[in-house]
C-alpha cells in the first residue's frame, strides 16, 4: 500500500552540479518534484533558475562550455541524463518555454505546428483544428485568426509569447517548463496564462519559474527557492512563502510582500 | 585655426567625399555608356563576331553566352559546396580551433589573387586531369573563385542569427536537419544572397580565372563542356590588347556591366519578396 501512497515523483535530483566552464553555476541541487503538482521556481535573478530548466529538457549542451559536472537526475525513475528514449524523445517529452519568445520564421499557423507536424504528420484539416485549439488555449485566437498566414514575428512581444507556449503545447509534452512566461504580458493575458497552467495541470506536470511570488501562490502548490545556485527552501508553496526559515529567503518575501 | 574653419574644412572634406562616392560610379557609368551606347543594338547582342580583324564588326552572342554558362555552372558548384562548409563549421565542428584554423585558410583563399586560380586551374584541370581547355575547367575554376566568398559570407549569416533560435528549435526535440532547413538557413538567406551576388560579380568580371582554362579568342558560339568558350571580359582583353576596336570594347563593358546590375537587381527583388 505504501508505493500507492508515494508515487514515484516527476524528478529526482541528486546533488546536481552544473558549470559554465570554470565558473560553477547550480551547487548541490536536490530536490524531488512531485508529478501532477505545478512546481514553482523562485529566486533573485542569475541564481541558476533558468540552467536547471535547461538540464530538465536536456537542452544545457547547446550552451557553449555549459556541463553538468556530477550528480543525477531521475525522470519518472530512469536517469534523465541517459535515457534510454534518447535526446530528441526527451526534448519532446519535456516541453520547454523560454524566457525570451522567440517566432521561427514562418506563418504564426506554422509556427504553432512546427514541432508537432515533426512528431507526427498530421492532414490539412486535422492541422487547422490543433491550431485553432492550441491558440485558443493560450488566448491568441480572437486576436489572429485572421492573419495565421502572416509571420510570427509581426506580433507584439506578449503575443509573440503567447505563440511559443503554444508552440511548446502543441508538441504535447508530458511535462512544460516555462521560464517567465507572464514576462511581458498584461494583466489580462497574465490572468489567461494562469487559468491555463491551472486546467493543464491535471493532464501533465507543470514547473515555472516566475519573479512574481503572487503568482506562485495562485498556480503552483510546490515551490522550490533559489539563491546562488543552491535551493535555499522548499516544500509546500505556502509554507515557503508564508513561514520560510532561511533568513535571506525571509527577507526577499517579507521584503516584496509585507 | 579656429574651431570654425576646422568645421567647415570638415564639412567640405565630407561633403566632397560624398560627392566622389556618386560621382565616381555615375561618371563611369556614363563614360560607358556614351562610348558603348552607339554600339549596343540588337544585332550586337545576337551576332558573333566578324569582320578582319576578327571583332571588329558582327556582335558578341557567343562571349555572353560563355559568360553566362561558366557562371552559372561554377555557381552550381560553389554554392552548394560554399553553404555546405559554412554548415559544418558554424553547426558541426566542436573545436573552436579547427573553426578558427579553417577560418583563417578560407580567408587566405578569398584573398589570392584570381589569376593565381587561373595558374592553378591551367595545371590542375586543364593539363593534369586532361580537361584540356575548356568550358569545365573554367568553370570548375570559377566555382573556386567562388566558394570562398560563399563559404564566409554564409558562416557570417548563420553566425549572426542568435543561438537561441537553435536552442528554441531544438528544445522542441527536432533534429539538425529541421531546424537548419527551416530556420537556420531561413533566417540567414538575405545575407547569403548579399554574397552570392558578390561572389558572382566577382567571378564574372574577372578575365585572369579564365584566360588560361577556358577562353578562346573565337568561338561559333556552341557551348559544350569539353569545348572552349569566348567569355565577356577576355574578349573584351583582346579587342583592346590587339587594337581590333575600341568601340566594340566598350560595348562589351557595357554588356557586362549591364549583365551583372541585372543580376543584381533580380537578386534585390527576390530578397523584397522573401521578406514579405
Ligand atoms: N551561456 C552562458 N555562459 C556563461 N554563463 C552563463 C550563461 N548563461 C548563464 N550564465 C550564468 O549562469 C548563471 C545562472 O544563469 P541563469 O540564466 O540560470 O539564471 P536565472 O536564475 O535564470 O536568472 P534570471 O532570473 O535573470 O533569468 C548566471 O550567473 C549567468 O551569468
Ligand atoms: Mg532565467
Amino acid at each position: 500500500m505504501e508505493s500507492n501512497n508515494t508515487p514515484i515523483p516527476l524528478f529526482e535530483i541528486r546533488d546536481l552540479h552544473v558549470r559554465y566552464g570554470d565558473m560553477a553555476v547550480l551547487h548541490g541541487i536536490n530536490t524531488d518534484m512531485p508529478a501532477r503538482e505545478v512546481t514553482a521556481i523562485l529566486g533573485p535573478s542569475g541564481c541558476g533558475k533558468s540552467t536547471l530548466l535547461r538540464v530538465l529538457n536536456r537542452t544545457l549542451k547547446l550552451t557553449p562550455m555549459a556541463r553538468v559536472s556530477g550528480g543525477t537526475v531521475k525522470y519518472q525513475g530512469e536517469n534523465l541524463l541517459s535515457h534510454p528514449l534518447g535526446e530528441q524523445q526527451i526534448r519532446k517529452r519535456i516541453g520547454i518555454v523560454q524566457q525570451r519568445p522567440l517566432p521561427f520564421p514562418m506563418s504564426i499557423r506554422d509556427n504553432v505546428m512546427f514541432g508537432a507536424d515533426y512528431h507526427n504528420k498530421t492532414r490539412a484539416a486535422e492541422k487547422d483544428e490543433q491550431v485553432h485549439t492550441y491558440l485558443d488555449k493560450v488566448g491568441l485566437w480572437e486576436e489572429v485568426k485572421d492573419r495565421l498566414k502572416s509571420p510570427g514575428s509581426m506580433l507584439s512581444i506578449g503575443q509573440q509569447q503567447r505563440l511559443c507556449i503554444a508552440r511548446s503545447l502543441a508538441n504535447r509534452p508530458e511535462v512544460l517548463l516555462m521560464d517567465e512566461p507572464c514576462s511581458a504580458l498584461d494583466p489580462d493575458s497574465t490572468a489567461k496564462i494562469e487559468d491555463l497552467i491551472l486546467k493543464l495541470k491535471d493532464e501533465i506536470a507543470i514547473v515555472i519559474v516566475t519573479h512574481n511570488l503572487a503568482q506562485a501562490r495562485r498556480v503552483s502548490s510546490n515551490c522550490l527557492f533559489f539563491l546562488n545556485g543552491t535551493i535555499a527552501e522548499q516544500g509546500k508553496t505556502a509554507g515557503v512563502l508564508n513561514n520560510p526559515a532561511h533568513p535571506s529567503v525571509q527577507a526577499i518575501v517579507m521584503g516584496r510582500e509585507g | 585655426m579656429t574651431f570654425r574653419t576646422w568645421n567647415i574644412l570638415y564639412y567640405f572634406f565630407v561633403w566632397l567625399s560624398g560627392l566622389l562616392g556618386i560621382a565616381l560610379p555615375l561618371g563611369i557609368g556614363f563614360y560607358l555608356l556614351l562610348n558603348g551606347g552607339k554600339i549596343l543594338n540588337i544585332a550586337f547582342l545576337l551576332d558573333r563576331p566578324h569582320g578582319s580583324p576578327l571583332g571588329s564588326e558582327g556582335g558578341i552572342l557567343p562571349a555572353i553566352l560563355g559568360s553566362f554558362s561558366l557562371t552559372a555552372i561554377g555557381l552550381a558548384v560553389a554554392l552548394p559546396a560554399g553553404i555546405g562548409s559554412a554548415v559544418y563549421l558554424s553547426e558541426f565542428s566542436c573545436s573552436a580551433r579547427l573553426k578558427s584554423f579553417a577560418r583563417l585558410l578560407i580567408e587566405s583563399l578569398a584573398g589570392v589573387p584570381s589569376i593565381i586560380y587561373g595558374l592553378f586551374g591551367y595545371a590542375f584541370f586543364v593539363l593534369l586531369l586532361q580537361m584540356g581547355t575548356s568550358l569545365i575547367a573554367g568553370s570548375l575554376v570559377m566555382a573556386i573563385v567562388m566558394y570562398p566568398i560563399i563559404l564566409i559570407t554564409s558562416q557570417e549569416a548563420f553566425d549572426a542569427v542568435s543561438r537561441e533560435y537553435r536552442e528554441a528549435s531544438l528544445s522542441l526535440g527536432i533534429d539538425h536537419t529541421e531546424w537548419i532547413v527551416r530556420v537556420l538557413f531561413v533566417k540567414s538567406f538575405t545575407r547569403i544572397l548579399a554574397g552570392v551576388v558578390l561572389a558572382v560579380g566577382h567571378a564574372m568580371g574577372s578575365a585572369a580565372p579564365i584566360l588560361f582554362t577556358a577562353a578562346v579568342f573565337y568561338s561559333a558560339g556552341g557551348i559544350r563542356l569539353s569545348q572552349p568558350v569566348m567569355t565577356l571580359p577576355t574578349h573584351l582583353y583582346f579587342l583592346v590588347s590587339e587594337g581590333v576596336s575600341f568601340e566594340n570594347a566598350f560595348g562589351t563593358a557595357l554588356v557586362l556591366v549591364i549583365g551583372l546590375l541585372v543580376f543584381n537587381s533580380l537578386a534585390m527583388i527576390l530578397r523584397n519578396n522573401i521578406k514579405e
